[in-house]
């Protein structure tokens, strides 16, 4: 979606016009839902921020000025989201052993995007990236799934191009290293 | 070919034929009309505008006055019983 088109429809909707909304709703709402299912891996959680997302963008929409890019704002929003739900959930007494376990990088248990992975290759790179750490994980996704530059990508965590671009070094190494894990571990 | 910073170009193709995630249709209309019924509400206030000058108004103004009476409240307390314990009060 051009950044025009972009603007005259965040001025729409700020002006409470539906088809504006559902414009915008089309165009991203399947790339959002892939972002917060993969960070979160729990369909039920990114349903729920999916839906968080959508209404903090009718309630608070961002200024339809010239500064306004919507995939990044939409994605800010969105992975804000999960970080307060991943806070939450640390909080969560009865969890902090799991997620203890989880930052070490178990493997996570199949889930519903083992279900749908087409392909055992699509698969296990889907499990790959479930196990790495968060950081490491929306890197990867929102450059090389969701398609933002890595300068879009640092505005979205809130960190400079330059270290984000570090944090995908480090990203696609872990994933190779995820990978060729997995593929030895199918050999042995 | 690998780039400081960008992902290879095997990495790349591979995350970008990565499949496609979406709720089901039946989901996603019931959320579209639960955000329906979100603008509509949000039309019915009266927009951004009013939104905005309910948020000034929520996160500045109610607080401030708010602070102002407990302040005005306090201080008058303070110097009255001032004014008993010094006996400038019968």
């Amino acid at each position: 979606m051009e950044q025009e088109t972009e603007r005259a429809l965040v001025a729409r909707l700020r002006a409470g016009d539906a088809s504006a909304f559902d414009a915008i709703y089309d165009a991203y709402r399947a790339r959002l839902f892939a972002y917060l299912l993969r960070m979160a891996r729990h369909r039920e959680v990114a349903e729920d921020l999916l839906e968080e997302t959508w209404l903090r963008l009718i309630t608070h929409p961002p200024p339809a000025d010239a500064e306004l890019k919507l995939t990044p704002w939409l994605f800010t929003v969105a992975r804000n989201l999960f970080l307060s739900w991943s806070r939450w959930r640390l909080l969560d007494a009865e969890r902090v052993g799991e997620l203890a376990r989880m930052t070490l990088r178990a493997p996570p248990p199949p889930g519903p995007l083992d279900e749908v992975a087409r392909g055992e290759r699509e698969q296990a790179l889907e499990q790959a990236l479930a196990r790495l750490p968060a950081r490491a994980r929306e890197a990867l996704l929102l450059v090389g799934v969701e398609g933002l530059t890595p300068g879009e990508a640092a505005a979205v965590c809130g960190i400079a191009p330059e270290a984000m671009r570090a944090r995908l070094m480090r990203a696609r190494r872990l994933l190779a290293h995820e990978m060729s894990d997995a593929a030895s571990e199918e050999a042995g | 070919m690998t780039t400081p910073g960008d992902l290879d170009r095997f990495t790349a193709a591979a995350l970008a034929g990565l499949g496609p995630h979406d709720l089901s249709r039946p989901e996603a209309e019931a959320l579209r009309a639960r955000c329906h019924a979100a603008l509509a509400v949000r039309r019915r206030r009266g927009g951004t505008r009013a939104t905005a000058w309910r948020t000034l108004y929520d996160r500045v103004l109610e607080p401030a006055a708010i602070a102002l009476l407990g302040g005005a409240v306090l201080v008058t307390t303070v110097l009255r019983a001032v004014a008993i314990l010094t006996g400038r009060v019968a």
